[in-house]
């Protein structure tokens, strides 16, 4: 559990409003960071692809012939035409709509249409796609435009081993729901790290949970936490009311709730009956999107549990529209910080000016 | 076909595409500093006028007394009571159409800057005055402009995105030259093969060759224009913010002719549904960090590097 002698906000209100703070993040880490882009079943077969933007890069994922999942730049190397979109199923090349510059599953380029007569000095081998990272964690894939970039499991770091008895990996994605809201994306999540709003914001919602038993740790800059329910016999919490419970899961996870936080954006919420990812990506300065992505047992029904993780998420994102509203006036202020309870949004603060050079 | 060895290479940045201080100062530098498309003739029946972007500023196009057509505009200040009162334009005509330049002073005279682009070399014969519009459609497009006319002027991508569209031309026989910053191209239909467009008839007089040309030229510095047996058609790429566009597409054809549903799908598949689209995808991968464009064909896209050297030229 981590407490700190004095919380402080260290972030000014610009870092909330201004295009030149985003344009500072977006250059410092969402343009090289991790994104959760797809569900390892959509990526299994031979050619299967994904197309997805990470940070302002288009990213391809493709499944190789020789059965190596590779990231790519969306990117032809002829003149930077995007080669798919969306999902689905390449044959035995990546073509260009364009030009029909045409690579091979492994991103090596095969064939340039008249290239004797218009690329006379042209070398196949020079022109490959541009590489970027890939990475699966339990069912689930993350790319990065950066072909340098730490490793998923280094960004992971000790995180999975503070997850309880989940196997995200065993549990089928059965809904994926994007949620826009009117606020930076860091106040979405300072509020998923904050333990203190969680007796009155979600008085309703998560009243079941023993908040004052609630654990935390902070895993470098990453973040997990659980608390139990109340009483045992809530079992049936009104949370996730009438789905199933996950089946692999121990007494301690089928009987609480977790919350976690990959740096710098990516949330998790467990619950008995479902794992859930929701990042937080920024549209513009004071506007944001959430990728609500809801794993759990293969038929579960996905209404009702789109319905149980916004039964909580729409309060958070709610109550982070009001404090964009009141950011913007001159006399906006914070003020002290509950030295246990809020500790972890001084962390992630002092994290992010780092990441900024400002330490 | 013009035979040139050089290496053809791309010339501009990617901020280019998206940055707001470039596109300010191609505004100001480029566009304001050169001949534009205004109006069409065919616009200034009786008293009306038109009101036509040059760059930043607005210019009011209208027939005077004596029937002639002028330009004026009023700097920085939209209102007929700013202080000098209205700033005249140079103004010139050709084949229905009104060009204006913002300073006559400085303006290069049109014949000159117009070069090769009237000759029937260039242009064909039609009989312009007989032609009436047709259509005129606007188009946005999330694209910065310049990609667009670099798509317009790339004779590489005609055999793959348009493969259906226009794969009835004979893409190989295809000639292109330049003129100035303005560029010119014809290739002529395959043998057996037309290109059918039942609502449309014929354009008389044209020659025969010219039947069977499809001429797709570029009027600097954002006005493409086809001709074909049935239609001339220009889409001016009006710039709206430095990644978005719009085409104002007017078509004209002989008299009698109707833009019916048939000719505005084909319309709008071939300049929209696979130009814009193509610039709309390639606008979205312009803003990556990584983004890098490699080698051009050495002929049939040094089109797109003279291009950019033009607007490099002009922002000097």
């Amino acid at each position: 559990m981590s407490t700190l002698a004095r919380p402080e906000f260290l972030l000014p209100p610009a870092a909330y409003r201004t295009e030149a703070w985003l344009e500072r993040e977006r250059t410092a880490f969402f343009d090289r960071g991790w994104r959760l882009v797809a569900d390892a079943t959509a990526l299994t077969e031979p050619g299967a692809y994904v197309a997805a933007d990470v940070g302002r890069s288009p990213l391809l994922l493709v499944r190789g012939a020789d059965g190596v999942l590779r990231g790519f730049h969306n990117m032809c190397r002829h003149r930077g035409m995007a080669l798919a979109s969306g999902c689905g199923q390449f044959a035995t090349n990546i073509g260009c709509p364009y030009h029909q510059w045409r690579f091979g599953l492994d991103g090596a380029l095969r064939i340039v249409p008249q290239r004797s007569d218009q690329f006379p000095d042209l070398v196949l081998d020079d022109w490959g796609l541009l590489p970027a990272s890939v990475g699966e964690w339990e069912g689930m894939v993350f790319a990065n435009p950066d072909p340098a970039a730490t490793p998923l499991r280094d960004v992971l770091g000790d995180l999975p081993t503070h997850i309880g008895s989940y196997r995200p990996g065993l549990l089928t994605q059965v809904a994926a729901v994007d949620i826009e809201g009117a606020f930076n994306w860091k106040l979405f999540v300072e509020n998923h790290i904050d333990v203190y709003h969680l007796w009155y914001l979600h008085e309703e919602t998560l009243g079941d949970f023993d908040h004052p038993k609630f654990e935390h740790w902070q895993l470098g800059r990453n973040w997990a936490s659980y608390e139990p329910l109340r009483r045992a016999d809530l079992a049936a919490s009104r949370l996730t009311q009438g789905t199933e419970p996950i089946g692999h899961i121990d007494d301690r996870d089928r009987l609480g709730i977790g919350a976690h936080m990959v740096f710098p954006n990516l949330l998790m919420a467990t619950a008995a009956e479902f794992f859930v990812t929701y990042a937080v990506f920024p549209v513009t300065p004071e506007r944001s999107r959430i990728e609500l992505r809801i794993r759990a047992e293969a038929g579960a029904d996905p209404d009702a549990l789109v319905a149980a993780a916004r039964s909580f998420i729409d309060e958070d994102v709610n109550a982070c529209e009001q404090v964009q509203r009141v950011m913007g006036s001159s006399a906006f202020a914070v003020g002290p910080l509950a030295v246990e309870h809020e500790a972890p949004i001084t962390v992630f603060q002092r994290h992010l000016l780092t990441e900024l050079g400002d330490a | 076909m013009t035979t040139i060895d050089t290496r053809s290479t791309w010339m501009l940045p990617a901020r280019a595409y998206h940055d707001t201080s470039w596109y300010e100062r191609e505004q100001r530098d480029l566009f304001e500093r050169t001949w534009t498309l205004v109006a069409y003739v065919s616009d200034l029946a009786g008293n009306a006028e038109v009101v036509a972007p040059i760059g930043r500023e607005r210019v009011t196009v209208r027939r005077t007394d004596d029937g002639s057509i002028a330009a004026s505009w009023f700097e920085g200040h939209p209102s007929p009571s700013s202080p000098g009162g209205p700033r005249r334009c140079a103004v010139a005509v050709w084949a229905g159409m009104v060009f204006a330049h913002l300073d006559p002073a400085t303006a290069p005279p049109f014949d000159d800057w117009f070069g090769d682009v009237p000759s029937e070399a260039w242009s064909g014969r039609f009989p312009w005055d007989d032609l009436v519009e047709i259509g005129r459609i606007r188009y946005p497009l999330a694209c910065n402009w310049k990609l667009y006319i670099e798509n317009h002027v790339d004779v590489y991508h005609l055999w793959f995105l348009h493969e259906t569209s226009l794969g009835m031309f004979d893409h190989h026989g295809l000639t292109w030259a330049s003129s100035g910053p303005h560029w010119a191209c014809a290739e002529t239909l395959r043998p057996g093969l037309e290109r059918t467009r039942p609502s449309l008839r014929p354009i008389e007089p044209i020659s025969d060759v010219e039947s069977t040309t499809l001429r797709a030229n570029f009027i600097w510095p954002n006005v493409p224009m086809t001709t074909s047996s049935t239609t001339v058609n220009t889409y001016q790429v009006v710039p709206t913010g430095p990644t978005t566009c719009e085409l104002d597409l007017r078509i004209r054809a002989m008299p009698g002719g109707v833009l019916d549903d048939g000719l505005r799908t084909q319309v709008h598949g071939i300049l929209v549904g696979e130009d814009g689209w193509a610039c709309e995808q390639l606008q979205r991968t312009i803003g990556s960090p990584w983004f890098e464009v490699g080698p051009l064909a050495q002929r049939h896209e040094r089109p797109v590097m003279l291009f950019q050297q033009n607007v490099l030229e002009a922002l000097r």
